[in-house]
């Protein structure tokens, strides 16, 4: 057993976020710690604050979403904002809420590619890759079809298997199933139950509490903190 | 659309020939003949024509009162049409009116060709042709949102409309204040999608490594050499004796 596979894959402490120009935190003391294999999920109200702990998880507030950051976020006890981009993107991938937003290569196959094709694998690694992940998500036979032809969910399910190329072992799907139909929502369900079954670790973050039935835990963002949840935003 | 057997880099190279061609040739002949050429090639790539048009439309609109500038304001001792002893339109204007036409048609036929290829491809082989991948990439994220703000826009306006605004009853200054209106929550959900598609990239680790491996790499056959060295030598030619032949 590697050190990694030992360590907390998600810990953050005492999580302060104020967006660039803004005069309120989003953000007011966020601790929370995600254990391997659990499936996390985040409820609260729009603008609550769930997408901003996503990027503020994934390295990519303040690096990308601007504003002013103060506490501990930690990826396998490594501190997210001291980890170079690959190693981010290789431990933890992120599936964001509007699927034509993510996805922008002509063909799938292309789509699935760009990020091994970023981590510089040999070729015939990145055939595996696309070959496994499109299988793992069921689109292997829409292989060389262009993702603008398919259904939201379908998307969805494309941009879930362009982060599984990457092989990370936490996944985060922010408000994933928000723009999609009640067949697209069953078939990304049945991923996180699938991907849970092989270890991975599952941050969601929803406001439907309807789609939370797969969570093994279910927290309530509220005044820019975690609650418990006690059956109400 | 039918994709093409052909390496994007030779589709490039044949736009690149006919575009340096039309521009460069001086003879009248030469230029509707480059004109009829390029038609024939976007017919054999099998461009949809139809599709085209009616894109194109309000384009071919401005080309053609372009020309009509161009020929209006060209001096000649031939004079073709007089009102009112002003010299309208001379022979020198209206050749070079319809040569002005000509060549933006060839220019727009001849990136239409383009499309007959998957943008991925084109970037690829603007890439094997030593393109920064970052310039390449950019060209074709723009290329592939564009039509997407296009529709956001449509759907703004849409949105004004069924709010009792009819954009063509309104007189020009006030349809011109609209569209300022209309301008900041499309360029917000501009912004808003820019930075999304920045972090979907960014997670999948972009500009992680100085350089990157590409999984699709693009080999010229046999018929794209000929093409290619087809292309280049007949718009040699042409341009050669657009020169010995001026009209």
């Amino acid at each position: 057993m590697t050190a990694e596979q030992t360590t907390c894959p998600v810990e953050v402490e005492n999580l302060y976020f104020r967006y660039a120009g803004a005069e309120k935190n989003v953000l007011n003391g966020v601790s929370l710690r995600v254990s391997e294999g659990e499936v996390l999920a985040i409820a609260g109200l729009s603008g609550s604050g769930k997408s901003t702990l996503c990027y503020c998880i994934a390295g990519l507030a303040p690096r990308l979403v601007k504003g002013r950051i103060k506490g501990a976020v930690r990826i396998f006890s490594e501190d997210v904002s001291k980890l170079k981009t690959a190693e981010v993107a290789t431990r933890l991938g992120i599936v964001f809420q509007e699927p034509d937003d993510q996805l922008f290569s002509p063909t799938i196959e292309d789509e699935v590619a760009f990020g091994p094709e970023n981590l510089c694998l040999p070729r015939e690694e990145i055939g595996r890759r696309i070959g496994e992940a499109l299988e793992s998500v069921g689109m292997a036979e829409y292989r060389m079809g262009n993702p603008e032809n398919l259904s939201g969910g379908q998307k969805q399910l494309i941009a879930l298997a362009s982060v599984l190329s990457m092989r990370p072992r936490i996944l985060i799907f922010d408000e994933t199933m928000s723009q999609i139909d009640r067949t697209g929502k069953k078939r990304i369900k049945d991923m996180i139950n699938k991907l849970r079954a092989e270890g991975k670790t599952i941050l969601m973050v929803e406001h439907d509490f309807d789609n939370m039935d797969v969570a093994d835990r279910i927290l309530v963002m509220r005044g820019g903190k975690l609650h418990p949840y006690d059956g109400a935003l | 659309m039918k994709k093409t057997k052909l390496d994007p880099r030779s589709l490039l190279v044949i736009v690149l020939c006919l575009s340096t061609a039309v521009l460069v040739a001086q003879n009248i002949y030469f230029v509707l003949g480059i004109g009829a050429a390029s038609f024939a090639i976007a017919l054999a790539f099998k461009v949809d024509f139809v599709r085209l048009v009616k894109r194109f439309r309000r384009i071919v609109y401005l080309l053609l009162v372009i020309s009509l500038v161009q020929s209006i304001f060209t001096l000649d001792t031939n004079v073709l049409i007089r009102v009112f002893s002003i010299n309208l339109v001379t022979e020198k204007g209206l050749l070079m009116g319809v040569k002005t036409f000509v060549r933006m048609l060839v220019i727009l036929t001849s990136a239409s060709i383009m499309t007959t290829v998957n943008y991925r491809e084109t970037v690829q082989g603007l890439v094997q042709w030593k393109v920064p991948y970052l310039l390449a990439f950019m060209v074709s994220v723009a290329l592939r949102f564009l039509p997407i703000f296009a529709g956001e826009l449509k759907d703004s306006l849409t949105a004004l409309q069924l709010r009792g605004i009819d954009l063509k009853k309104i007189p020009f200054g006030k349809k011109l204040r609209v569209y300022v209106y209309l301008l900041t929550p499309v360029v917000m959900s501009v912004l808003k999608r820019a930075q999304t598609l920045s972090m979907a990239m960014e997670a999948r680790a972009f500009g992680a490594y100085p350089s990157r491996v590409s999984y699709l790499v693009l080999k010229l056959k046999a018929r794209d050499y000929i093409v290619q060295l087809t292309s280049v030598l007949l718009s040699a030619a042409y341009i050669t004796g657009s020169f010995v032949l001026p009209l």
